[in-house]
């Protein structure tokens, strides 16, 4: 009874903190990539009319020299598929280990099943 | 108004740590692993936010002349924590059928004893 | 219409609105793969939503049609196929003389094309395909368990 008390006050405890933390990030952290000095329609007539030598961050990069160095409109595809393609291999391998996991812990119980019914 | 955002993100996460401590059956553990995951991709996504900013997309049939781009890389790297948390909550489930069939419940206060 | 091992047998409307949804529901997953770099998309959303036409034919005709029209045999064996085209597609880099994983493709064409992104489009096509057959081998693998909890009763 003292446990589930104690487990609930431990709870309320993190939430107090985790929202000041929250409203300390809101209203002191800077943001993280501010692109209001990019025209975008100029970008997009003439691709390789950039200048990388004082960037804001690697999204300022990213976004500048997307149309240029790879020709995909889409930038989000691009930085998962080109800028970041490791991660995605990686990512695709869990992909196939979680579902080979999931085949071989139910493959004994499907297989009975199956033997059963044919009886 | 990302402040609504980051509030419910910390909600998501400590309702589900709160689960997974308190609750005894185990499917409500293993749907509480997967509210902690949601919390922390809305968190991640949030993060990049630019007031007035539009899609990270060069599609010129939409844009007007003075659009500016939100942040594309947490977007991009939340992708992979979606899928991530999509298959720890298959697995998981495929757990919890097999010990059903196991012990006959899915209580865990009695599944105790290792089974040779 | 008994739930204990599962649908087995549904009634008229539901059966015709999943006649209804099931071409929407395709057609519109293999639109988001195809054009995956010039609106927003890409290979992960669009096979998922692919997948999703295993749970459309669940719901309208019971587990014995989803189980004798979609094998589990062929999806198993795709999935390691679209894993291996994603790691052959990324060596072209390697072949080419530059590093792993480079863009090598992307001089072909122009601006606004659909293919138009080099490697990033035909890596998007292998990740489309390993999602849409993963996820539907799961999803067909958990239909497939809702039959055995009757037959232990049974012989029990």
């Amino acid at each position: 009874m003292i446990k589930k008390y104690l487990s609930i006050f431990a709870c309320l405890l993190v939430l107090a903190f985790g929202c000041w933390a929250m409203a300390y990030a809101y209203f002191e952290v800077p943001m993280t990539y501010d692109g209001s000095d990019v025209d975008v329609t100029e970008l997009y007539k003439d691709p390789s009319s950039y200048d990388i030598n004082d960037p804001d961050g690697v999204a300022d990069i990213i976004v500048k020299t997307d149309l240029e160095q790879t020709r995909a409109q889409n930038v989000v595809a691009a930085v998962v598929f080109d800028y970041r393609g490791f991660d995605t291999i990686g990512e695709s391998f869990i992909l196939l280990a979680a579902i080979a996991g999931a085949f071989v812990i139910l493959h004994g119980a499907v297989k009975k099943g199956k033997e059963a019914e044919k009886e | 108004m990302m402040l609504a955002n980051y509030l419910t993100a910390i909600i998501l996460i400590v309702l589900g740590l709160f689960c997974v401590i308190t609750k005894k059956d185990l499917i409500k553990i293993v749907l509480g692993l997967g509210i902690t995951d949601y919390g922390i991709n809305l968190f991640i996504v949030s993060l990049g936010f630019n007031e007035g900013g539009t899609s990270p997309q060069f599609a010129m049939s939409e844009i007007m002349h003075g659009a500016y781009f939100v942040d594309p890389v947490p977007q991009a790297l939340t992708l992979t924590s979606i899928v991530i948390g999509a298959c720890v909550d298959a697995m998981a489930l495929a757990f919890v059928v097999m010990l059903y069939r196991h012990y006959g419940t899915t209580d865990s206060t009695k599944i105790r004893r290792l089974h040779g | 219409m008994r739930f204990k091992d599962g649908i087995t047998e549904q009634n008229v409307v539901v059966k015709c609105g999943s006649d209804f949804m099931l071409p929407f529901a395709l057609m519109f997953g293999f639109m988001v793969i195809f054009f995956g770099t010039t609106s927003p998309g890409g290979g992960f959303q669009g096979g998922v939503m692919v997948a999703s036409a295993v749970l459309l034919v669940y719901l309208g005709y019971g587990r014995e049609a989803a189980q004798s029209v979609i094998s589990s045999e062929f999806i198993r064996v795709n999935e390691a196929v679209g894993a291996i085209i994603y790691v052959a597609l990324a060596m072209c880099g390697i072949f080419a003389g530059g590093m792993f994983c480079e863009n090598v493709f992307f001089r072909l064409f122009n601006i606004g094309d659909p293919l138009s992104a080099g490697t990033i489009t035909f890596m998007s096509y292998a990740v489309g395909y390993k999602v849409l057959t993963g996820v539907g081998f799961l999803l067909l693998l958990l239909v497939g368990l809702l039959a055995l909890d009757t037959q232990e009763e049974v012989d029990a």
